[in-house]
């Protein structure tokens, strides 16, 4: 589980003696706080610069050099940092290893201004809201889910960034964990309030505020995203805390692009008794999913992968898994749904 | 129905006797890029030139595509060609802008195709041109000067100049500007190098930018289309997965499951789809579930497939429960609402669960969920403890299994007291894999057959493993032992006998036999009759 430790930072930032730093580490600090979970990139010419507690956790887990540089408020300021034109591979390294990653760029011109050239955060990378291609597994899906758990219902909503798929599913709060398994998740966000433990270790949690897990106004935000007038046409009218879910997860990815996501046009409702089901130890018995490697003997063949890597397409890759991974039931599939994805 | 219409797209690009378009669309897929990857990068904008390119190169096969898909004579392949019909205005758009082979990066230029800006091109021009011009300047100044060495050169610290020697300083004209004096020369600009000079110089830079604002407006264009594009990226992905399974349906010859409303599963001939594909020869397996025939009881050596056998029916219930094809000869199979397994051991050792928590903890979820139209595979319950409890486990689980749960379920058991389930219930069959026994060693036939297995090969399979020879002829003399001494009291082998202290195990009349021999005084002949006489105790 990474958990991101922002207890230390904000002391640091709050510390009475801002003004006393130096006008970039001024700067830096200022936009630090806007973003005390993430990792800052902050971009100084020919490099990203990270400081303080950043640098030191950036050094361990990147295998980079800390140093010290020059004083601020009287104290050295730590740090470390990586080369621009070597970003992509850093960034796919900490992803990897769950963390969040903030990037602020030189917007002014240097030529021009006085003081510290202007600077701004243009992107955030979180291990579930990967879009670039060199940042992405080209044969594995990558995805972000939100999960709203209520005592009579859990929903869940998750979101293939990469190619628009916004998905939402209600079940019975003993299941969401073997649906999580299911779906995998690369990064998965939960209420500030919510204390039940993640079946998946290694899938990186987030936490937000309780109040962005709201159903009401997640209807409106969804309607307003897709151009409708309600959320009738997308069967999800009985959902709540899957909406809740979709609403938390839809502002969140909002927030780490910095725009608008005009591809996110529907969602789809997912119904558990449309698809022959399966506990995530069957998943595993069967190796059906990558997985198995992990648990399975060395010599194990996985029949999803094998079967899978037939598609020489990267195209397929996304759908290929889908349907051994979760297939639809012969009989219960409903009609309406057939022009579906998988 | 989602899976009839899926089943018969597969078999319609499978084709008759797999000549159908499948291999035509295999190799014409493998061309085509990610698009619904790159329709999300156009939406955020963060697509890159040649996330573009390879959009135009596949655009532009799309034609190909959904023509090689025409033989196909299926609804949902009709739909899904008409879903590729080519986006014109998108294709045009960067066909027109963007250049054949753009750079990786927009920052680097050469993104953009020639033809598509005048203002682009003419500063594009600029910088190719230098060259000739200040030729053409240097004839030209030559001649009004009447200088014949004046000459027309450029630097990094003064940009361009006119460079004139001192013995021909008088006539230099009055607009020349003087830029540069040097021991033997002067070097002077014109207005008109002047405005060169500065067209020059910042068209290189300027070119750049026009670039991105011109790539940004093309990916504003491409945005607005952006929903077509993901429905285009849908479709061909669903033809891929389609002509893919055609393709596996063909090459491994696999075949089209038949849907029954009854809940039943009946395979003929199936098989492994991996292992197949790993071992030369694959014996194939029938398997016959029905409302009267619930519970498969496999018995049979270890290493003799059980578990294959097992895992193979899960795999083609779950194949054709998915709409594809399956690794048989002929599956009917009915409504299966949940694939259960218990297979295998793992220690959760992380998680601190012993193997025989994980083991019951599996069983539990299996018996608390399951219903009569699951499908559950159980492996060896309870050999992760003691003989007792675990036989008693199995045989209270596999009783809930027939009686509760009233599941499709496939029991693999080395316990053979559990093959008596068949005599109490109706439900219940055994089918166990074969092997034949060679002198001491067994050859695995991989065949499953109706009726409980005769016995379990385990010691020999120990043997086969390496364990030492005197290792198994101790196991081979208790086992004896404990076989007869069950026999002796009730004349059926039952393994809560051996809870009692062993006698001594009863002395073979072989022994006494050769007791009676001494080696010495026999003849040759004798010998060996004596050797017919031992085989028959």
């Amino acid at each position: 589980m990474v958990t991101r430790d922002s207890a230390k930072t904000e002391k640091s930032l709050n510390d009475p003696g801002i003004s006393n730093h130096t006008p970039m580490m001024q700067q830096y600090l200022g936009l630090k706080a806007q973003h005390p979970d993430l990792l800052l990139f902050y971009r100084m010419g020919d490099f990203y610069e990270l400081f303080y507690e950043d640098a030191e956790k950036a050094a361990r887990l990147l295998d980079i050099t800390l140093t010290q540089r020059g004083a601020s408020a009287g104290a050295p300021i730590k740090m470390a940092g990586v080369p621009h034109h070597a970003l992509e591979q850093y960034l796919a390294r900490l992803v990897r290893l769950g963390e969040s990653v903030a990037i602020c760029e030189q917007i002014g011109d240097p030529a021009a201004s006085k003081g510290p050239v202007e600077r701004a955060v243009t992107r955030i990378v979180t291990p579930g809201t990967l879009t670039d291609s060199a940042l992405l597994d080209e044969k594995a899906d990558n995805l972000l889910l939100a999960l709203a758990l209520e005592p009579e219902r859990a929903g869940l909503a998750w979101l293939n960034l990469a190619s628009g798929e916004l998905r939402v599913m209600e079940v019975a709060p003993r299941a969401w964990p073997a649906e999580l398994l299911r779906i995998r998740p690369a990064e998965v966000l939960v209420a500030d309030s919510c204390a039940v433990p993640l079946p998946d270790e290694a899938v990186a949690r987030t936490r937000l505020p309780d109040w962005q897990f709201d159903a009401a106004s997640a209807r409106v935000a969804l309607a307003r995203q897709f151009g409708t007038r309600d959320l009738a046409g997308f069967g999800c009218e009985d959902m709540g805390p899957a909406i809740a879910a979709a609403g938390a997860l839809l502002a969140y990815a909002r927030r780490t692009q910095g725009r608008s996501l005009d591809h996110l046009t529907r969602l789809a409702a997912e119904r558990r008794d449309a698809y022959v089901r399966m506990d995530p130890a069957t998943r595993r018995n069967l190796e059906l999913t990558g997985d198995a490697a992990r648990h399975a003997r060395a010599d194990a063949v996985q029949p999803a992968r094998h079967l899978r890597d037939r598609h020489g397409q990267p195209h397929a890759a996304p759908l290929a898994p889908s349907p051994a991974a979760r297939p639809r039931g012969p009989r219960r599939a409903p009609g309406g749904h057939c022009g579906a994805r998988w | 129905m989602v899976l009839a219409a899926r089943q018969a797209a597969i078999a319609a690009l499978a084709g008759d006797a797999g000549a159908g378009p499948w291999r035509a669309l295999r190799g014409l897929l493998r061309r085509i890029a990610d698009i619904e990857r790159i329709s999300a990068r156009i939406a955020l904008a963060s697509a890159r030139p040649r996330d573009l390119a390879s959009l135009r190169d596949s655009l532009a096969a799309l034609p190909e595509i959904a023509a090689a898909a025409r033989p196909a004579d299926a609804e949902r392949v009709a739909a899904l060609r008409a879903a590729l019909e080519t986006p014109g205005d998108a294709l045009d758009l960067l066909r027109a802008a963007l250049a054949d082979e753009p750079a990786a990066n927009v920052r680097d230029g050469g993104v953009i195709r020639d033809g598509h800006s005048a203002e682009l091109d003419e500063l594009r021009a600029l910088r190719g041109n230098a060259g000739a011009f200040l030729l053409e300047l240097e004839a030209r100044e030559r001649g009004r000067t009447g200088i014949p060495n004046l000459k027309v050169e450029y630097n990094r610290v003064h940009g361009f100049y006119i460079e004139v020697t001192n013995a021909h300083a008088a006539k230099v004209p009055d607009d020349y500007r003087r830029r540069q004096t040097l021991k033997n020369a002067e070097r002077y600009i014109t207005p008109e190098l002047k405005s060169y000079e500065d067209k020059a110089l910042s068209a290189q830079e300027r070119a750049l930018s026009l670039e991105k604002t011109l790539y940004e407006a093309l990916l504003a264009a491409l945005a607005e289309r952006v929903a077509r594009l993901q429905e285009l990226g849908r479709a061909l992905a669903e033809i891929d997965v389609l002509a893919s399974a055609a393709g596996t349906a063909v090459e491994r010859g696999w075949c089209r499951p038949e849907f029954a409303d009854e809940a039943l599963i009946e395979i003929e001939g199936g098989r492994h789809p991996v292992v197949e594909a790993e071992v030369d020869e694959f014996i194939p397996n029938d398997a016959r579930l029905g409302p009267t025939r619930r519970m498969l009881l496999v018995t049979g050596p270890n290493m003799g497939g059980k578990s294959t056998y097992m895992r193979q029916i899960a795999l083609i219930a779950l194949l054709a429960g998915t709409g594809l094809f399956a690794p048989a000869r002929r599956v009917r199979i009915g409504p299966i609402d949940q694939i259960f397994t218990r297979i295998g051991a793992a220690d959760d050792l992380a998680g601190g669960r012993s193997t025989f928590m994980v083991e019951m903890t599996e069983s539990a979820t299996i018996l608390n969920n399951a219903t009569d139209a699951s499908l559950v595979l159980m492996d060896e319950v309870g050999r992760g403890t003691s003989t007792f409890d675990g036989l008693a486990l199995a045989w209270a689980i596999a009783r809930h299994l027939v009686e509760r749960n009233r599941s499709f379920t496939l029991f693999a058991t080395h316990y053979f007291e559990l093959t008596r389930l068949a005599l109490e219930y109706r439900e219940v069959a055994n089918v166990h894999v074969s092997a034949v026994e060679h002198r001491d060693t067994i050859v695995f036939l991989h065949a499953v057959e109706e009726g409980p297995a005769s016995q379990s090969y385990g010691l020999q399979v120990a043997a086969l493993a390496g364990v030492p020879g005197g290792v198994i002829r101790a196991a081979r003399r208790r086992l004896q032992a404990l076989e007869q001494q069950s026999l002796a009291r009730d004349g059926q082998p039952d393994l809560f006998a051996a809870a009692a202290p062993a006698p001594e195990p009863a002395r073979h009349p072989a022994l006494d036999a050769l007791d009676a021999v001494n080696p010495d005084e026999l003849a040759p002949r004798e010998a060996l009759e004596l050797l017919y006489r031992l085989k028959k105790l």
